[in-house]
């Protein structure tokens, strides 16, 4: 059993709460594009302080609507709501540490649990502090130092599963380090490698059904299957470059990995042009994208 | 001409995944002359005249009325009702000149304490003078010293169905031979308040009162309308002061998602606390949600105007320091009710002769009485059990309790003390 989603039309299964596409409350009953982001009402029920007359919510604007991290000129990201989404579901934690440890998180909460925001968020920190101080106590491997972050980041989502609520996310994390990046994930945010010159390429694999499905088979929450491992890759930087870390809301709008690469200049300025793309192809999901300026390793 | 004022008191921080929101709103009129009434003022006097009046008590029931009448200022109109198998009009409705008193007077003189109490009938006699002055300020005082008539009691409840919304009603028990409950029950669906005068010589001052808060009210019918959310459900609304009254179950729904309970009629520089509890769908960390909208209704020749209004809100978030703040005035009014639940659950055993359970909901009445300052029921209390520490809520049952002191503890508990300024 499925049903089509009042907004978008898109069929998500009778169960979901909300339209996995588009994040629209699928209880909303049927006609007007809604404007209420929790109840669907129209935009006439909303009055002038943001309360919605039927359910009372108030929309408010959030600084997670769209946020940006300059870390330097060449490693910057930004996370956007999107155009359809009533809030930002995404996460980004990024920074370089111990002067040459370049570390990016991204996660996706998964719109069709509640509280996906808090999931993803949860999820994001609690690897990106764990990877912190793995790299600054320099005592583990990259390998392992990804997997324990992973491993704390399903904690921290678990914990805030109650009752029927099972918030649960996406999650990449990458280390840059020394000519290799080293890179974990569960779910479908992706990473790729975007040459100075030659072809772009895709560096992970979906967990998911299909391309096209959408249907992750692996995420990260206390319903998530426990034997599911995140898949884990080295990437050996072949010349100079660019490493993308982004999540659904950006690849939908770009099935050829050529219409990521957005030139030269400050890395902050191509995320906004990668943001600007996907919000005016649609956005029809919350948009994050990361970009890192790398080259090989001289020595 | 907004000189009505709402003002809610409230954390709005709840616990993420909570669902009840409470709030104090304080209602303030400041002054409210011409608002809802033709400015006409009925007041009408039922006395019981009932075979168990005999004596000293119709003397005083008749003389308070007599007094009652010439207090009256001569643009205010009046009628008087003598109790007993029916309720007979001994003066009809009229203008309180010198001659209409003086002839309601002479027909007052002639009543004689003889037959049962059929309230209803009384009630039926009131509605019909009252009903022929729809726009003014209607107040009746009805005072009695006994029980209905089983067989009336029926008859009772459909009257009370017919006569509510058209006047409010103050009810008077004087002795100790009445029912509280039978009392309340009419006082509360009209809007009045239930009291015992323990002597009769006490009639007359206490009439005295009645007279002087009802030529006080300038603005008749108000209702408070209630706005919730879909999906919400009001646990309860109270009026928490001057006293306690449970008006939930009291609304007409003028549409989905509004609540209209009734308030009556208000008078000049008048205060009122109501005590809101909604039940909402709970939000996750962040949201905010208006989870009520609470304004004061007045209606003049079948016109709406809101006159006052407020907000109660609700903001769910993660930080318990947020969170767990109980608002002062919230956990005051709770205490309040709590205080006058003890007091009838504790008379309640006491009735019943378990002594041991009497005890300890007096004793914790007692501290809670002490705790929020509410000197008069304190009074009462000890009049009922010998105190050992107000503090602890220690105390021992009286040996002799007279009856007239545990009802008036009883009828009383409902007067709620307002929280003194920090």
């Amino acid at each position: 059993m499925t049903r089509a989603c009042p907004l978008c039309s898109v069929e998500s299964p009778a169960d979901d709460r909300f339209c996995e596409e588009c994040g629209t409350r699928l209880e909303s009953p049927q006609g007007a594009p809604p404007d209420c982001a929790k109840c669907g009402a129209g935009a006439e029920q909303v009055d002038a302080d943001g309360y919605c007359a039927a359910c009372g919510f108030r929309r408010i604007a959030s600084k997670r609507d769209h946020f940006e991290v300059v870390v330097s000129p060449s490693f910057a990201g930004a996370s956007d709501r999107g155009m359809r989404h009533h809030r930002n579901e995404d996460f980004l934690a990024m920074d370089t540490v111990d002067t040459d440890a370049h570390v990016i998180v991204v996660c996706d909460g998964v719109s069709s649990t509640e509280d996906a925001d808090r999931a993803s968020e949860a999820a994001g920190e609690a690897a990106f502090r764990s990877l912190v101080q793995s790299i600054e106590s320099g005592q583990e491997t990259r390998r392992t130092a990804l997997t324990a972050a992973l491993a704390k980041a399903g904690i921290a989502v678990a914990a805030l599963a109650s009752g029927a609520r099972v918030p649960a996310t996406t999650i990449i994390a990458a280390v840059a380090r020394g000519g290799a990046v080293d890179i974990a994930w569960l779910g479908d945010s992706r990473a790729y490698w975007i040459p100075t010159e030659g072809e772009s390429i895709r560096i992970t694999e979906d967990h998911s059904e299909s391309e096209e499905s959408h249907a992750i088979t692996k995420w990260l929450g206390a319903d998530a299957p426990e034997e599911d491992a995140p898949s884990l890759s080295r990437f050996e930087i072949p010349g100079p470059g660019q490493l993308l870390l982004c999540t659904d809301g950006l690849w939908n709008y770009a099935p050829d990995p050529a219409e990521l690469a957005r030139g030269e200049g400050d890395r902050i300025d191509a995320v906004r042009a990668l943001i600007a793309f996907a919000n005016e192809s649609g956005g029809h999901d919350n948009i994050t994208v990361a970009l890192l300026s790398l080259a090989p390793d001289p020595s | 001409m907004n000189q009505f004022k709402a003002e809610v008191f409230q954390n709005a921080y709840l616990p993420v995944g909570s669902p009840e929101v409470n709030a104090i709103m304080t209602v303030t009129v400041e002054s409210a002359l011409g608002l809802g009434s033709t400015g006409d003022k009925v007041i009408g006097v039922i006395f019981d005249a009932s075979g168990s009046m005999e004596g000293g008590k119709i003397h005083a029931a008749k003389d308070a009325t007599v007094r009652l009448i010439w207090m009256l200022p001569a643009e205010t109109t009046f009628f008087v009702i003598a109790g007993g198998e029916h309720g007979v009009l001994m003066a009809p409705l009229a203008r309180a000149t010198s001659d209409n008193k003086q002839a309601a007077i002479a027909a007052i003189k002639r009543v004689k304490a003889i037959g049962g109490t059929c309230i209803s009938t009384w009630l039926g006699r009131a509605l019909e003078q009252f009903s022929l002055m729809p726009g003014a300020i209607r107040q009746c005082i009805l005072l009695t010293d006994g029980e209905n008539e089983k067989e009336d009691e029926p008859l009772l409840d459909s009257m009370l169905n017919a006569c509510e919304g058209q006047f409010q009603c103050e009810c008077r028990g004087v002795g100790a031979d009445w029912k509280i409950e039978e009392l309340r029950k009419i006082s509360a669906r009209l809007l009045g308040s239930t009291d015992i005068i323990t002597r009769p010589d006490l009639i007359e001052a206490d009439f005295k009162r009645i007279l002087e808060q009802a030529l006080n009210k300038d603005v008749s019918d108000v209702a408070l309308r209630l706005w919730t959310p879909q999906g919400a459900r009001v646990k309860f609304c109270k009026q928490v002061s001057p006293d306690i009254v449970d008006l939930t179950g009291r609304a007409r729904q003028p549409a989905p998602q509004l609540f209209d309970y009734p308030t009556g009629a208000w008078g000049k520089a008048e205060s009122r606390d109501y005590h809101f509890c909604i039940e909402v769908n709970p939000g996750g960390a962040g949201d905010e949600m208006l989870a009520g909208r609470a304004s004061l209704v007045v209606t003049t020749s079948g016109v709406e105007s809101k006159v006052a209004e407020a907000r109660i809100l609700a903001i769910w978030t993660d930080d318990e320091s947020k969170s767990t703040r109980l608002d002062r005035r919230v956990a005051h009014y709770t205490g309040q009710a709590d205080l006058a639940q003890s007091i009838h659950d504790g008379l309640d055993a006491h009735a019943r002769g378990d002594e041991e359970t009497a005890t300890a909901l007096l004793g914790k009445a007692v501290r809670l009485a002490y705790e929020s300052g509410n000197e008069a029921t304190t009074r009462l209390l000890r009049r009922v059990v010998d105190v050992e520490s107000e503090e602890q809520g220690t105390v021992r049952l009286k040996r002799q309790v007279a009856k007239e002191d545990a009802m008036a503890l009883e009828t009383r508990s409902t007067k709620t003390a307002r929280l003194s300024r920090p």
